[in-house]
């Protein structure tokens, strides 16, 4: 008798349609869990890094450089002359000469604009805008090639063009 | 977090500096010599016994000169985990995982890191 009821007990509809439902959502959390927790890594994994290689001098002269002073709007003097005209929109260019000390990327063409960023000597930005004239120096705007939040106007003066990335 | 891998690469064959920018905003500068002297190849780590282990301390008292061996004429991607540099005296053996390549910044901080 005990046994026959736990039979039926088994048998019961409702409760192989509760299990079966049970089952599946289980697998379906399981599976979104999996695809959750492994994205990330494959997306971070599949990125490559910009590999930039700068060419040894060739016969041109190079550009006599100087290092900028911490005043907030430098004279003139304290900037190098701009590079030869090769700079141009969607051009690579490469901070050069400051000594270390990095190159303001503003708000705007010209030397009163807000400072956003500093970027870092040996950086490399691509050429998005440009040029404009303003505060007797001429403005390129930039954008890192590989993180669009580092971007702003900045002077020619310490900027080179470098072989595309 | 993130796998470490650097998000830019930039070589300067005139200030033979090789300069790379970490996805952790960390950045590091290794000489031409520094770089070719720890090359991880089983030639440069004298079998391939000794292949996969970390930088030597050693590595990082390399003094600098400019020879072929250590003027670098290219580095190409291997994969995403890793580049390959080319030398002036035709050597190219050596794979640089991100891994290796952070173990090997020579700054102060992660020299005490790794101390």
């Amino acid at each position: 008798m005990e046994l026959r009821k736990i039979f039926q007990f088994f048998l019961d509809p409702w409760l192989i349609f509760s299990a079966v439902g049970f089952g599946v959502a289980l697998l379906i959390a399981t599976l979104l869990l999996l695809s959750w927790t492994r994205s990330p890594q494959t997306s971070a994994g599949a990125s490559t890094a910009v590999i930039t290689i700068i060419a040894l001098p060739t016969a041109t002269p190079i550009l006599p450089t100087s290092t900028p002073t911490e005043t907030e709007t430098p004279a003139a003097t304290d900037f190098p002359p701009p590079p030869p005209g090769d700079l141009a929109i969607d051009a690579y260019v490469q901070v050069t000469g400051t000594g270390g000390d990095g190159l303001r990327l503003r708000a705007g063409p010209g030397l009163d604009r807000e400072v956003r960023l500093l970027g870092g000597e040996d950086e490399v930005f691509l050429v998005q805008e440009g040029p404009q004239q303003a505060d007797s120096y001429t403005w390129w705007y930039l954008m890192g090639p590989f993180d669009e939040s580092r971007h702003g106007w900045a002077v020619a003066n310490f900027l080179r063009v470098v072989q595309n990335p | 977090m993130d796998i470490l891998k650097p998000v830019g690469i930039t070589a300067d064959r005139q200030k033979r500096v090789m300069t790379i920018n970490w996805n952790d905003g960390h950045t590091s500068e290794y000489s031409f010599t520094l770089f070719r002297v720890a090359c991880p190849c089983a030639e440069g780590r004298g079998g391939h016994a000794n292949m996969g282990g970390d930088p030597e301390p050693e590595m990082f008292l390399a003094v600098d000169e400019d020879t072929p061996a250590n003027r670098l004429l290219n580095i190409e991607a291997v994969g995403t985990y890793g580049i390959t540099p080319e030398w002036e005296d035709g050597h190219h053996y050596g794979i640089y995982n991100w891994n290796y390549l952070r173990k090997l910044c020579p700054c102060s901080v992660c020299r005490e890191e790794a101390e």
